[in-house]
């Protein structure tokens, strides 16, 4: 203890200079959106250089599981396009969806608020706003690009709150994370009218300009409803399983600036 | 000593009325604004207390960017050379360090201009350095540290003159 106090008395040059000048940054990034946005660049482009090595590293063996999955999905890509035969390639340009494919570098499950890093930027024509899915499900939003790299607000963080509908009936509400198990999240807003079941599976609900209608969820495990309130509580477990996910595909909606204008 | 602490209380008040008020807006040239404040930080007695001048001077600063609605270039460029000033003592006065007014009286014309020079581009330096806040704009950094800095000189030099004894 006297050893920490003699330290404390030594540097307190130090600590008093470095107390204020946090302080001091603290104050410009809050008044500052400028400077907060910069420094935000520079810190995920740092973040994202350093996951990147551990990230090749971890890739190169686990390259047969991902080509395992890759297999499997160009499977159902090759069932779609054998058993639509007008269907073509070029067509594509036309979607209101481009689609954009990355690697998540960076992950986190155990904040409240989680946030993923992705290998791709603005160099890419990522931008800000753009819906984050894998081949299993949602991942999240693009919330903030730097050059090289992007950060993705995760589903599983408890300020997101997407727009989601049972598939067999269309009936819709809104899903958040509650932060407590990382594969459950909560449905909500789904009146008790409506005729569910265990087992029903939750699809995006096109009501956002993040994401198309129609990618799933994930299931109902649990569903509660209480006297005299209308509304169900339900627990819905996450198709994907985000701390294992590596390839996303970014979403970008063509149409975006032509919604918000309209909003 | 009550002479001494009026007359750097009178420097800290002149320095961010006339800041604020005149050289904020000045425009030299289109866009040179000196820094006058800084006469505060280069005539504060070099054998007083750090802490109270690492304060004092955070205090001068934040108050200037409160009052300019400035993020905080002032603070951290303030802050910063308080911390390092008595590095910048011993390298431009060396055995004449320790006389309390050395800006003043009692030291050689020359070691004065160098100490002053290096608050001023150090201080320049940091300020434009954290309101561009870019790599990319390091010319713009640059032109203005030495442009700037070269006015801010010329009106210290020309205060100093008034109040410094040879």
């Amino acid at each position: 203890m006297q050893q920490i106090v003699n330290a404390l008395i030594k540097y307190k040059k130090f600590i008093l200079f470095f107390s204020l000048l946090c302080f001091a940054f603290i104050f410009i990034f809050n008044r500052s959106i400028y400077h907060k946005s910069k420094f935000n660049r520079f810190f995920i482009n740092s973040i994202g250089r350093v996951s990147n090595f551990s990230f090749t590293i971890n890739e190169y063996f686990n390259l047969k599981k991902i080509n395992d999955k890759i297999l499997k999905e160009n499977k159902t890509l090759k069932n779609l396009q054998i058993n639509r035969s007008n269907f073509k390639i070029e067509d594509t340009k036309d979607f209101q969806f481009e689609v954009f494919s990355a690697k998540i570098i960076k992950n986190s499950l155990k904040s409240s608020r989680n946030y993923l890093i992705v290998n791709k930027g603005i160099k890419d024509s990522i931008e800000a706003e753009m819906g984050v899915i894998s081949s299993n499900g949602v991942i999240g939003i693009v919330n903030t690009v730097s050059e090289n790299y992007s950060s993705v607000i995760s589903i599983l963080n408890i300020d997101l709150k997407l727009n989601a509908k049972f598939k067999k009936n269309n009936a819709f509400g809104s899903l958040s994370w509650n932060s407590i198990n990382p594969s459950i999240i909560k449905l909500n807003d789904i009146s008790v009218i409506n005729n569910i079941s265990i087992g029903d599976s939750i699809v995006t609900g096109g009501m956002s300009t993040y994401f198309p209608e129609g990618i799933l969820i994930g299931k109902i495990i649990r569903y509660k409803s209480y006297d005299g309130k209308g509304y169900y509580e339900i627990d819905v477990e996450l198709n994907n399983k985000i701390g294992k996910e590596i390839n996303v595909y970014i979403l970008k909606n063509n149409h975006q600036k032509e919604i918000n204008n309209l909003e | 000593m009550l002479h001494e602490n009026l007359r750097l209380a009178k420097f800290f008040i002149l320095g961010v009325l006339l800041q604020v008020f005149i050289f904020e807006s000045w425009g030299f040239l289109g866009y040179i604004n000196p820094i006058f404040y800084i006469i505060f930080l280069l005539i504060y007695q070099f054998d007083k207390s750090q802490i109270q001048f690492i304060l004092l001077s955070f205090l001068l600063g934040l108050i200037i960017d409160t009052l300019t609605q400035n993020p905080g270039s002032n603070s951290v460029s303030c802050l910063i050379i308080a911390y390092i000033r008595p590095f910048l003592i011993n390298f431009s006065f060396g055995v004449n360090a320790d006389i309390s007014n050395g800006m003043i009286s009692g030291t050689k014309i020359e070691n004065r201009i160098l100490f002053a020079g290096l608050v001023i581009l150090i201080h320049h330096f940091i300020y434009f350095s954290i309101s561009y806040f870019s790599f990319s704009a390091y010319l713009n950094i640059l032109k203005n540290t030495f442009l700037t800095g070269l006015l801010t000189s010329i009106l210290i030099s020309i205060t100093l003159g008034f109040i410094s004894k040879r």
